[in-house]
């Protein structure tokens, strides 16, 4: 009972790595089966060829093909086997368990895989003929060159990117789907030639035109375009990958345009008496190298001056006078005026609020401006009759009964006078 | 104080009583609106009333209160036909008098018309006659003679108008006469203004003069006087100094055609006269006065007069006088019977060229066949 105590944890052990190293070294039978004397049996690029078959030795020969190199050969006795290394550290055990005579003496293999998840194997057949009639898959390998006709320019400017592919490898490219990322800092100005689709197959060796566009700058700075990649397979539809160069270029500032609309707000009388009239005068002016557009300043008056009228392209927004213009070209200017009426006496100054946008010619979208201006102060003084308003009440009732009494006294008159 | 009535008689009356009422708002160069701020300035109580059968004359006068002013209906005015303006007063007497009735109790009155138009003529002797007989203060009648060219209905109505005038019962005719102030000058417009001022300066200033304070007195009583002289007719004669003038020369202005109101030779025609003066003392030198005044008397027999001290005021002299004959208005009947034959033998003209009548007379009761 002691000693079997001792022996289970040893035994226990044993299993362990038992199972670990099967796992390790585990096999999976890729085929069992007979092979005529001058076939094989392909294993992607790998060609197992049983050259002869001698039944009365109880031997065959074979030959080991990767594509159309030969890497073994040798003669093996029933049970024996030999082992050659695979793709991805893949190994592949041939043992031949038996050979046969008959029209065509063959031999029965085992050909078992390990290291390799058979589920790969994209070849995986028997091949009539042997290595003579066998057919290897190659590497093909896409080559895009991205273009640039120039290397330096100016926001607004364009660039004429061409792309092209060729296939630089050692087999044809199937179905070659082309993906240009959509760059930053520029916009697609016009597209000369495209390929649309997949390229149904590129040949070994073969040159294909993919893009040629146009770019437009749209921001300064030194950008890297992005690279054009390819996916595409092999004769044996195994998937490959290219991509493109990735071309530098840079983009100088200084050909935006812009829209400056300068403006002067004036008046023609700083000091004014009340009741007066004060004429305001405006002149826009874009002093800029682009159209403003929607250019509109409100004007905000202050509440002892009221707007009496002005040019008939001025409106009117609840009192207070607006100017709209709906595009103000470079290098021009527009003048407008209108009367005020001082109604209180006080220093007031006229505030107004210009926006435009525009532009600039790279941009899609338009800017904004915006910017604020106010006359210099004026002041309402106190009317010439403005003393009359003054007087205490009693001053105005006297007023009024003296001007009650002459009325009274007129009209009585033109009564007795009038026949 | 003296109670003065004045009446205006017809257009001519009306505008010359509207004139007086105006310069006693203060001077003829008021405009329209003193009415409007000033009181009239009479020195005694002073009652006008106007008489018209044309209502548009009424509405012209401007400065005489409406209840002043008095319509006599018939139609529109009498048409310078006095016999009609004759019947239309006799219709409408009660009403004319109760008028003047219900001014009150006068010392004095004056009926200012046109000897030569329709109603002023025609009313105005028997209203005269009707006052003359109801009441016992004395009338005299302003009288203005028509211009010689107006028209031969003007001088018949004028000649008729003053004989029945001086049969009423006036106690005295003042006579003006267009025709010798026509030399004013300027439009008719400005020459009929022109003349009606100048009556209504100077019978405003006896107005005054009748009823002031004077260093020298001549009163109602001096003026009754002066015109029961001579033959009931007699002319006013006025001259105001616009800057400093001798006293002699003022005196002998208002004597003069230029100052007179109608055409007289006064150291020959006239009977009596009255000279009232008004003016700053300084101006006034009584030795000028009496030696001035001394000539007119050695001519004309006795002269009254007055003198009115007025502070700062350059001289005025207002002379009335009565005249003994009248050698213009002997010119004018001669000239109006001369009207009256030529209006008598264009309506015997008329009447013989009724003589027509008889052609037409021959188609009498026949009508037309067709």
């Amino acid at each position: 009972m002691k000693l079997k105590r001792i022996h289970i944890p040893f035994l226990c052990a044993f299993f362990i790595l038992l199972m670990l190293g099967g796992a390790a070294s585990a096999r999976a039978v890729v085929y069992e089966g007979d092979i005529e004397e001058g076939d094989g049996y392909q294993l992607n690029n790998y060609l197992i060829e049983i050259t002869d078959v001698f039944v009365e030795a109880n031997t065959a020969s074979y030959y080991v093909y990767e594509r159309e190199k030969k890497i073994d050969d040798g003669l093996l006795d029933i049970n024996e086997s030999f082992e050659f290394d695979f793709d991805d550290k893949g190994e592949v055990q041939v043992r031949l368990k038996s050979v046969h005579s008959g029209v065509v003496p063959r031999a029965t293999v085992e050909i078992t895989m390990s290291n390799y998840n058979i589920g790969d194997l994209y070849i995986n057949d028997l091949v009539d003929g042997g290595y003579s009639s066998a057919s290897f898959a190659g590497d093909p390998e896409i080559e895009i060159t991205k273009k640039i006709d120039k290397s330096e320019i100016g926001i607004g400017e364009t660039i004429t990117v061409t792309v092209n592919a060729k296939n630089i490898g050692d087999d044809a490219a199937n179905n070659v789907l082309f993906t240009d990322p959509k760059q930053e800092h520029f916009v697609l100005e016009k597209t000369t030639y495209e390929v649309t689709g997949a390229v149904s197959e590129i040949d070994v060796g073969e040159s294909i035109p993919i893009y040629i566009y146009e770019l437009k700058a749209t921001e300064a700075g030194t950008f890297d375009l992005k690279p054009v990649t390819a996916s595409y397979t092999n004769s044996a539809s195994q998937a490959y990958h290219s991509s493109s160069n990735a071309p530098k270029i840079t983009i100088n500032e200084g050909n935006k345009k812009s829209a400056q609309v300068e403006i002067s707000m004036d008046v023609d009388l700083k000091s004014v008496e009340r009741n007066g009239k004060i004429i305001s005068t405006i002149i826009l002016r874009n002093t800029g190298d682009a159209a403003a557009e929607a250019v509109r300043l409100d004007i905000t008056l202050p509440q002892g001056l009221e707007y009496e009228g002005g040019d008939k392209d001025i409106e009117t927004i609840g009192g207070s006078p607006r100017i709209f213009i709906d595009t103000l070209q470079a290098n021009n200017d527009k003048e407008y005026s209108y009367v005020l009426k001082a109604n209180e006496v006080g220093t007031y100054t006229i505030a107004g609020e210009l926006s435009y946008e525009y532009n600039n010619g790279v941009d899609t979208e338009n800017i904004k401006e915006s910017a604020e201006v106010k006359t210099s102060s004026i002041y309402v003084t106190k009317g010439k009759f403005d003393y009359l308003f003054e007087q205490p009440v009693y001053v105005y009732v006297i007023l009024l009964l003296v001007l009650g009494a002459v009325g009274v006294h007129i009209y009585r008159r033109h009564k007795e006078y009038k026949y | 104080m003296l109670n003065i009535l004045v009446i205006g008689n017809g257009q001519c009356g009306n505008r010359i009583l509207d004139s007086v009422n105006k310069h006693a708002f203060g001077g003829g160069k008021s405009g329209k609106l003193v009415k409007f701020y000033s009181k009239q300035k009479f020195k005694s109580n002073v009652q006008t009333i106007a008489f018209n059968t044309a209502v548009n004359d009424l509405k012209e006068m401007k400065f005489t209160k409406a209840k002043d002013r008095v319509h006599i209906p018939h139609l529109h005015g009498v048409g310078a036909n006095r016999n009609i303006g004759k019947r239309v007063f006799e219709e409408k007497k009660e009403m004319i008098m109760r008028q003047i009735e219900e001014k009150g109790n006068f010392d004095i009155a004056f009926v200012v018309t046109s000897a030569s138009g329709g109603t002023g003529s025609s009313f105005t002797p028997l209203l005269v006659k009707e006052m003359k007989e109801r009441y016992d203060y004395p009338v005299y009648c302003v009288v203005v003679l028509p211009f010689r060219e107006e028209g031969t209905l003007y001088l018949q109505n004028a000649a008729f108008s003053l004989r029945e005038l001086r049969q009423s019962g006036a106690d005295g005719v003042i006579l003006a006469d267009n025709q010798y102030l026509k030399n004013i000058g300027g439009s008719i417009q400005e020459a009929y203004n022109g003349i009606n001022d100048m009556i209504a300066e100077r019978i405003l200033f006896l107005l005054d003069a009748l009823d002031s304070e004077m260093m020298m007195v001549t009163d109602l009583g001096d003026f009754k006087t002066v015109m029961s002289g001579g033959a009931g007719l007699a002319t006013i004669g006025f001259f105001r100094a616009e800057k400093e003038t001798p006293i002699k020369t003022a005196i002998q202005n208002a004597l003069s055609p230029t100052g007179l109101l109608f055409s007289t030779d006064v150291y020959d025609e006239a009977s009596r006269a009255m000279v009232i003066i008004k003016g700053d003392r300084k101006y006034l030198s009584i030795d000028d006065i009496s030696s001035e005044i001394e000539k007119l008397s050695g001519a004309v027999g006795h002269v009254f007069k007055g003198i009115v001290v007025r502070n700062g005021e350059y001289p005025q002299v207002l002379s009335v006088l009565t005249l003994e004959s009248a050698h213009e208005l002997e010119e004018l009947y001669s000239v109006a019977v001369q009207a009256i034959h030529h209006e008598k033998a264009k309506k015997q003209r008329v009447e013989e060229a009724a003589e027509l009548d008889k052609t037409f007379s021959q188609i009498e009761g026949l009508e037309p066949e067709y």
